[in-house]
């Protein structure tokens, strides 16, 4: 600006110390009109470069007090952040892609009695002086690199001669920019949790084995308590052959009754022991429907024709030949609603019905429906029917028998078999105990065994040579004068070492094989027998059928394994053994 | 294509000047006029009907100048550029905007216009005080495509923020738009939009806005915010606004600036020239000092480079430039003028529409935009 003062100043001594005005006046105006000229945009420079200073001074005050503000935001909520961090019950630590210590908590230096200063920049193995790392580092890095979280790993840490045990969750940890800056760990000392596991672990392998040996004891007490009821009942009906003085025939049934009846109960309270214990198994395996259902037909037929009562069953042709389920138990379901019925029926019909009630392709929902016109049963005491130890009336227990544990089973063995059960009735006009069962499709078809079909009628027609492997005294009596009766020859060995070496000198047509004997049991006696078959090359195949005590859980399965071709439940009846012989003789 | 401009004082001098210009060697069918709220307009116009001259046009914030040779920067007077080409080059159209619906006029303007020619390149030129800018460019491309050669000002009203005119021969509006659209595979059309304004201080959050319409910033009353940054009075609003505009930052990578146009004292928000989405960031903006005459220079020299030479330009030249460089406005325009020596139509305007960065038409404040007309030679 001094400049344009000063050259003024000179035009305008120009001007007056000019010779000649006229003749340089123009060229003088000409440049004191560029000085004015340039003097404007001085001027507006000046004027502009204040109101700038003065806008952006403003502004720039403004934002300094944002950033300020911004400060003391971020830094209060640095603040609440450390508290925070401080405050949470775990070890908390955020290590750099170095895996060294930036941020640890509180909870932390307590752990390892050290101040923040003195963890910060160091590792692990530099912060526990006994760390061994079996691993974990390997594990950070892994978290690091690869920018996935762990979760729950073991850390097993010594520290001043103590050892503790760490339960770590790893993430990662990235910046704005995607970049991995670390990781950041949560531990928790789970060292006592550990030792109670531990003993928690004891304590269940304790239990378990009590279980095993509950179960184990089950199994023994239900052979020994029918091997003598065997003996009784068979005894009593071989006896029953000789008596001839009507009053002492009647005195015998009365006998047999009772100890067939002692057998339902105890077989009843086995099974429910069994259920409570949860040891009741479940054997899937192919069966024929329809001939299960006219099995269980039978059994009760001669009781309904006794009582007079109209006795149908009906299986409803949808119902293929062969389905997959356990068919000892859908039977025994059968059996105790169709026995209820008989038993509280005095007059008209037991009717049962089975048919479809869901196709779902690969299995099908069995409806069995029982229909009687007994005593029926009112709509409160229905709650109470399936319950365990319940008769509706404590007077029935004399009049009808039996231990009220027949109901509350069905609704167990029902459940298994992934159905329900229930009831429809009306005091008075009778009621319709249902229940429904899931049973498998099967493509299986069942061909009896070409070998045993050989033997064929040929064989029955002569006395079949019947070998019987069985330790107990009195099974023994008892079972080979019941096949004595049936006109059989019977040879007896007390051991599966015994049965073997009959088997070698003899000619037997059949085998009845204890499983249960000492020295050797009937699995192992039945696999060697299938060998020496196998080894002599004849083609030949002798049937074997099993006597169990009672099928525990397994023990079909196991025999079908070893070799054998059927099994009965001892004591066996008469009527289910011709059964099962003439099964394999004469189809 | 012949070009010859006036800068016009009245209307007898309106009169004179284009007696004096017409003859034998040249006859002038379309003019491109911008003319100063303080000239009578109805009668401006008329003079153009009676010389059988297709007129269109905007009322300014002061009027830009040259002849090739000389250039001149003015204030209450008109400039205005004569073309003498074919009529078979052109065509101009004027649409009302009856919608109050910037997008909807963009919209209308367009469809009018659809399928003239082959190719087709725009000049327009909307009411400044009326129009959401940026709605009105997204409106047109709409139907002219995102990539249609766009070119424009917002009329002026010599700083009065009160009524900003378009106009042709026939029609006035003080909420419409005129366009003259071009056969561009007769008349090539390109040009330059550039700035030089810089962002300042702490970025800033919309949080309440409607088209161009912004009620709050960083949840204060947007009159308010800008008050309080710039420590100015209500009454400094929406000049003050003008030279430091909001530099809003969008989502595509590219910035612009926002111009204040209007106060609304009551519910203490502002109205700006374009659209201010809300959400967006936002923070104030200034010239860095004079050296924006440099950024020009840079940015023409290098557009001179790629471009063939003009017969004549248009410029739209942002209002804030003038108030920012004062006397020195005149050594920008000069940088284009000496560049091409060209005739040179153009004013100071409220608001430009050009291309962006990612060259497409957008709306701008704040910026130098040059536009050259060359008819290109069989």
């Amino acid at each position: 600006m001094q400049d344009i003062f000063d050259e003024l100043y000179n035009k305008i001594n120009e001007a007056v110390n000019c010779q000649d005005f006229e003749a340089s006046k123009d060229s003088i105006l000409a440049d004191i009109h560029l000085l004015k000229q340039q003097n404007e945009v001085i001027q507006f420079k000046f004027n502009r470069l204040i109101k700038d200073k003065n806008v952006l001074h403003s502004l720039l005050a403004r934002t300094s007090d944002d950033l300020k503000l911004a400060l003391n935001e971020l830094s209060r909520r640095a603040e609440e952040l450390n508290t925070l961090l401080f405050a949470i019950p775990a070890l908390v630590y955020f290590k750099d892609v170095k895996l060294n210590y930036v941020i640890v908590n509180k909870a932390f230096e307590e752990f390892c009695g050290l101040k923040t200063e003195e963890i910060i920049g160091r590792s692990a193995s530099q912060v526990f002086a006994e760390y061994k790392s079996i691993g974990y580092d390997h594990v950070e890095r892994q978290v690091v690199e690869s920018g996935i979280p762990v979760y729950h790993i073991e850390e097993k840490i010594t520290d001043k001669g103590r050892n503790f045990i760490l339960s770590t969750n790893l993430a990662p940890v990235k910046n704005s920019l995607g970049e991995n800056i670390g990781l950041v760990g949560v531990s928790w000392d789970v060292t006592k949790q550990y030792e109670f596991q531990a003993a928690l672990l004891k304590a269940k392998e304790a239990a378990e084995a009590g279980t095993k040996a509950k179960s184990e004891f089950l199994a023994n007490m239900s052979h020994e308590i029918r091997t003598p009821l065997n003996g009784i009942i068979g005894m009593s009906q071989i006896l029953g052959k000789s008596i001839k003085d009507p009053k002492n025939h009647e005195h015998l049934d009365i006998i047999i009754a009772s100890g067939q009846s002692l057998l339902a109960l105890v077989n009843d309270i086995l099974d429910f022991s069994k259920i409570e214990a949860g040891l009741l198994g479940f054997e899937e395996s192919d069966f024929n429907f329809r001939e299960i259902i006219r099995e269980a037909e039978q059994v009760l037929r001669v009781k309904a024709q006794e009582k007079a009562l109209s006795f149908v069953v009906n299986v409803n042709p949808g119902i293929p030949e062969y389905l997959k389920g356990d068919a000892y138990r859908l039977k025994q379901v059968w059996l105790n609603l169709a026995n209820n019925a008989i038993k509280f029926t005095e007059k008209g019909s037991v009717t049962i019905d089975s048919y479809i009630l869901e196709d779902r392709g690969d299995e099908l929902l069995i409806m069995t429906r029982v229909k009687d016109s007994g005593i029926g049963i009112s709509n409160d005491q229905v709650s109470r029917l399936f319950k365990s130890f319940e008769q509706l009336d404590a007077s029935h227990t004399r009049k009808y028998g039996g231990t009220g544990l027949g109901l509350a089973i069905s609704k167990k063995l029902v459940s298994m078999m992934q159905g329900q059960i229930g009831v429809e009735s009306e005091p008075g006009v009778g009621s319709t105990f249902w229940f429904t069962a899931r049973l498998k499709k099967t493509t299986h078809v069942h061909k009896p065994n070409n070998n045993v079909k050989t033997i064929d009628k040929e064989t029955l027609g002569h006395k079949l040579n019947v070998l019987l492997a069985e330790d107990n005294l009195i099974n023994q009596k008892v079972a080979s004068f019941s096949l004595e009766q049936m006109g059989f020859t019977v040879a007896v060995a007390s051991n599966g070492r015994q049965a073997i070496e009959k088997f070698r000198s003899g000619h037997y047509d059949l085998i009845l094989m204890d499983v249960q004997m000492p020295e050797m049991n009937g699995f192992e006696a039945t696999r060697e027998i299938r060998s020496i078959e196998n080894t002599n090359g004849t083609n030949k195949r002798i049937p074997i059928i099993a006597l169990t005590a009672n099928a525990m859980k397994g023990d079909m399965e196991k025999c079908i394994a070893s070799g054998m071709d059927a099994y009965l439940s001892k004591p066996f009846q008469q009527k289910d053994l011709h059964e099962l012989i003439t099964h394999y003789f004469t189809e | 294509m012949k070009a010859k401009t006036i800068l016009v004082r009245n209307i007898i001098n309106l009169e004179n000047q284009l007696d004096a210009i017409t003859g034998p060697d040249f006859i002038p069918c379309l003019a491109i006029a911008f003319a100063s709220v303080s000239l009578p307009l109805e009668a401006f116009a008329a003079v153009f009907a009676k010389h059988h001259i297709t007129l269109i046009g905007s009322s300014s914030c002061g009027e830009i100048w040259a002849d090739g040779n000389n250039t001149n920067t003015t204030e209450r007077s008109a400039a205005v550029m004569l073309l003498e080409l074919g009529q078979q080059a052109y065509v101009t159209d004027f649409t009302i905007d009856q919608w109050s619906d910037s997008y909807q006029l963009g919209r209308e303007g367009a469809l009018k216009l659809q399928g003239k020619f082959a190719h087709q390149a725009y000049i327009i030129m909307a009411s400044g005080l009326h129009t959401n800018g940026q709605a009105l460019i997204e409106g047109f491309v709409s139907i002219a495509g995102d990539d249609a050669i766009i070119f424009g000002g917002l009329a002026g009203d010599d700083a009065l923020f009160k009524e900003t005119w378009v106009f042709s021969d026939q029609q006035f509006s003080n909420k419409g738009l005129v366009v003259l659209c071009l056969d561009a595979d007769r008349i090539a059309v390109s040009g330059l939009a550039t700035s030089g304004w810089i962002g300042l201080g702490a970025v800033l959050k919309v949080t309440s806005a409607k088209g161009n319409i912004v009620y709050a910033i960083d949840g204060l009353p947007a009159l308010d915010v800008y008050m309080k940054y710039l420590s100015v009075n209500e009454d400094d609003l929406p000049s003050i606004g003008v030279e430091y505009p909001l530099m809003l930052k969008r989502s595509n990578g590219t910035n612009a600036q926002r111009a204040v146009m209007g106060v609304d004292k009551q519910a203490r928000s502002l109205l700006f020239a374009g659209t201010v989405p809300e959400g967006s960031l936002v923070n104030f903006s200034s010239s860095p000092g004079f050296e924006i005459i440099e950024v020009t220079r840079r940015h023409l020299d290098s557009f001179a480079a790629n471009t063939a030479p003009p017969e004549c330009c248009l410029l739209f030249s942002c209002m804030a430039r003038h108030l920012a460089l004062g006397p020195l406005i005149a050594e920008e325009v000069k940088i284009a003028v000496s560049k091409w020596a060209v005739p040179l139509a153009g004013f100071f305007t409220y608001g430009e529409i050009g291309t962006n960065a990612n060259q497409h038409c957008d709306f701008f404040n704040q910026t130098f935009t040059i536009v050259l007309l060359n008819e290109k030679k069989e």
